[in-house]
């Protein structure tokens, strides 16, 4: 394992601090800073402020020292001039006391000036004092020459002290006025250093503050970068690196793993639409496998092999004995068969169907003895459209079963094909009985009727619409109208000049 | 590019927060040590001294030369554990050097140097000095009939003949009439001895009759300006030589004659090395000077005190040399005066 360096221990436990101790942390460090730069500034402006209060002090003891000197001389003059016991007492006490200010003064030989003139003023002071004492002294022992002699001695020695006090006292009073104005002027110069040092102090705690809360915050800002990126899709995002272990590594360290849980349900997710994507369409290639086998199978019924061998045989029998109309017969019954027979692939042109309607109508006035008049109105250049094999003619079935079958009057079936932009239009019209709406509305509903079963080939009109409506992809392809009892019935086809998957492509 | 850059970028604050807390910390401490200064009581560089010695002086001269004989006494006696304080010169009154003595005798001084006069107080205060064991130097001038332990100084009977000397090896035919311009009447020893030198020696040795005259002009500047612009601004001839006993009346002629424009009139023969003085003979105003070593006299009334403060017997008069500066050596003389002067202060 690599050695830490030392530096790096401390810079570790930081980081590893959880977040709320963090912004203890730096609440402390930066009100600790401005607190102690506080008490310096605070420091700094009383050791001024104490300076300036005793800068006059010394003007202030001189002049107690020359009101105590005072003293003592008017207490020597009032002894001298009363000689009382109190005045002798008062000029003892006032002396003593100018003696102990003078014990206060400096003695001392030096180079200062003032300090000097300290010296000299307690050195002629004491001289004074001992005059002035010899002065009380020869009053009191009437020793009147000395007393005078003494006297005028005591008072130019006086002279000399209130001389010096004078000037010392002056001379303080300029060092201490210089002194003044120079603490006068350092205290501005301190307000200024002082706003300077606040403005450096705002500015260290901005920048502290901001590497701070830019340490703590910006893995939370790349955190919600990444998080907008991966609320996008984008579940390759670089996240950023953990570097502590506080709350916010938590965060990342959970989010990393939110993604890697997220992108495993997604691939998961995908997975199973990918399956069922694959479920549907197998089973809708079933459904068209089943609609194919369905139409197979419906094909299969209408598909009489058998019955079209023997009908083939049946009209070589008719030709053979010479019967031509039952020839004829059996051959459109024949021809009738092998239309189905022919058309497994399940389309056919429109004019296959039309001629199968021809066969149909035919076997049928043979059967019914002509009784049904069959009336073509085409436009031979659209029948070569393509579509579904077996429409036409269950529909002309069901005209005849169950439109004109019953009908006393003549019995009419149209069929017309004309032209209607895009589309071709076949109209297949009876004259019958008609059919209720409620009849129509089933039978466009394609549900199975009675009269499916019953068909000549097993291919009712549900079959029929169903398949024209998957052949063409569209549910506008077949209408029935019928105007009322006995007004007959008309089915059109609305057949498409190009089936819908040719458009597509 | 982009990495190089964020780290950069990254980088930043860090050092800003280091420069910002280097130019903070220099701010509080530059700020507390010129606080700290101020506040400080002014007791620097206070030297203690073993001895006090006291300078006394006549307040109302200005002359340099008892400056510079205080600046010697000081320098020497700093150097021997002394402190010289000039009486008086603090004190917002003005006092006779009598009262000066006293005080320094009531202050009880370890020796007083003092500028010597005749009168009979100072004579007293010097022998109260003398009852309270302090020494006395007088300078210059000597106090006839006191206690004074000690004389340094020029012996005024020689001085006239010095002046004598030099006019006599110098002196010039048309030159007639002299006048020795004297502080007071010639009731002052000094000047009655540098006189009756200056006139002795003139009679005796020149071999001419001369005119010689006196003109008194006072001990204060005003006074000494006063006389000197009253004869510079009469009528009458201005004598051939003009001979100055003292500083004060050498400055004034110096100046005195340029401004009322009587340069050369007369020979004047003055007394100092002053820096007037020295650049009068320069320009030819003076002719020359009699001048003496004052840093010496006051070096060597240290020496006196210290020896009667050791208790050593100390000679009653100490003679100090004479120089001559005339306008042939004036400039070496400014030359070696500088250079003695830069080797004190170093």
């Amino acid at each position: 394992m690599e050695e830490k360096k030392f530096w790096e221990i401390p810079v570790l436990r930081w980081r590893n601090l959880s977040l709320w101790k963090k912004l203890y942390a730096l609440f402390f460090l930066s009100t600790g800073i401005v607190l102690g730069v506080n008490l310096y500034i605070w420091s700094n402006a009383d050791k001024l402020v104490r300076r300036v209060d005793s800068v006059y002090g010394s003007n202030t003891g001189l002049n107690d020292l020359q009101e105590k000197l005072d003293a003592v001389q008017f207490q020597m003059i009032e002894y001298l001039n009363t000689k009382s016991s109190q005045s002798m007492e008062d000029y003892f006490s006032t002396a003593q006391d100018f003696s102990d200010v003078l014990e206060e003064l400096s003695d001392v030989t030096c180079n200062n000036k003032s300090l000097m003139m300290e010296k000299n003023i307690k050195r002629i002071a004491e001289e004074y004092l001992f005059v002035a004492d010899e002065t009380v002294e020869s009053k009191r022992t009437r020793n009147v020459e000395r007393y005078k002699a003494k006297y005028e001695e005591a008072n130019q020695l006086y002279a000399y002290v209130r001389s010096y006090l004078y000037s010392l006292n002056n001379e303080q009073f300029k060092n201490n006025s210089k002194q003044y104005n120079v603490l006068k002027n350092t205290l501005s110069y301190s307000e200024q250093m002082n706003i300077i040092i606040f403005i450096c102090l705002i500015l260290l705690e901005g920048v502290i503050v901001f590497i701070s809360m830019r340490r703590i915050t910006s893995p939370l800002v790349s955190l919600s970068k990444a998080a907008n990126e991966v609320s996008n899709g984008n579940f390759e995002v670089q996240l950023p690196e953990v570097q502590a272990d506080d709350e916010v590594g938590t965060v990342v360290n959970a989010f990393r793993r939110m993604i890697v849980s997220i992108k495993g349900y997604i691939q998961e997710l995908t997975e199973s639409a990918r399956i069922q994507a694959q479920l549907r369409e197998k089973e809708h290639e079933m459904e068209n496998y089943l609609m194919d086998a369905k139409l197979n199978y419906l094909q299969a019924q209408i598909h009489p092999h058998f019955l079209f061998n023997c009908l083939n045989a049946g009209a070589q029998l008719a030709m053979l004995e010479d019967a031509p109309r039952t020839y004829d017969y059996i051959q459109n019954m024949a021809n009738f068969f092998r239309y189905n027979l022919k058309n497994k692939s399940g389309e056919v042109t429109l004019r296959e169907e039309l001629k199968l309607i021809d066969h149909y109508i035919y076997i049928l006035n043979v059967r019914f003895a002509g009784e049904i008049h069959y009336e073509k109105n085409i436009d031979e250049a659209l029948i070569d459209i393509r579509m579904p094999s077996m429409v036409l003619q269950p529909i002309v079935e069901n005209s005849v079963n169950y439109g004109v079958n019953d009908i006393s009057w003549e019995k009419k079936i149209e069929v017309e094909v004309s032209d209607m932009d895009d589309v071709v239009c076949v109209c297949i019209r009876d004259n019958g009985v008609g059919i209720p709406q409620d009849k129509i509305e089933q039978i466009m509903s394609g549900q199975s009727t009675k009269s499916d079963a019953s068909s000549s080939n097993g291919v009712g009109m549900a079959n029929v619409i169903s398949r024209l409506k998957l052949y063409y992809h569209t549910e506008e392809v077949i209408y029935i109208n019928s105007e009322g009892e006995n007004m007959g019935t008309e089915v059109m086809l609305y057949l498409p000049r190009k089936k819908a998957n040719e458009e597509d492509i | 590019m982009g990495k190089e850059y964020k780290k950069r970028i990254r980088l930043l604050g860090p050092v800003i927060a280091i420069l910002t807390s280097v130019v903070l910390l220099n701010f509080l401490v530059f700020t507390s040590i010129k606080i700290s200064r101020v506040a400080k009581e002014d007791v620097t560089d206070l030297k203690e001294f073993g001895k006090h010695y006291a300078f006394i002086c006549d307040l109302d001269y200005n002359g340099e030369m008892w400056k510079e004989i205080f600046e010697g006494a000081s320098k020497y006696a700093e150097k021997n554990d002394a402190y010289v304080e000039w009486f008086g010169k603090n004190l917002m009154e003005k006092y006779t050097k009598v009262d000066l003595v006293k005080m320094a005798v009531a202050a009880k001084v370890d020796g007083i140097i003092l500028q010597g006069d005749d009168s009979e107080e100072l004579v007293r205060q010097i022998e109260q000095a003398k009852y309270k064991g302090i020494p006395v130097v007088t300078l210059s001038k000597d106090c006839f009939g006191s206690y004074r332990n000690s004389f340094i100084g020029i012996s005024s009977y020689n001085l006239g003949k010095e002046y004598a000397n030099y006019l006599i090896s110098n002196a010039r035919p048309t030159d007639k009439s002299i006048l020795v311009v004297i502080e007071s009447e010639l009731e002052d020893d000094r000047e009655k001895l540098i006189y009756t030198g200056f006139k002795e020696s003139m009679q005796a040795r020149s071999g001419k009759v001369y005119d010689i005259d006196t003109m008194i002009v006072g001990r204060d500047v005003f006074e000494v300006e006063k006389s000197v612009r009253e004869l510079l601004l009469s009528d009458e001839q201005l004598p051939d030589i003009i001979v100055c006993l003292d500083e004060l009346t050498t400055s004034a002629f110096s100046q005195l004659t340029v401004d009322y424009n009587r340069v050369g009139e007369s020979r004047i023969i003055g007394f100092y090395d002053s820096e007037t003085c020295l650049y009068a003979i320069e320009r030819k105003i003076l002719e020359a000077s009699l001048t003496t070593n004052a840093n010496y006299m006051g070096t060597k009334s240290i020496d006196v005190l210290n020896d009667c403060a050791a208790g050593k017997v100390v000679s009653e008069y100490l003679p100090i040399d004479t120089q001559l500066i005339t306008r042939a050596n004036v400039k070496s003389y400014i030359d070696k005066k500088k250079y003695n002067e830069s080797k004190q202060v170093q």
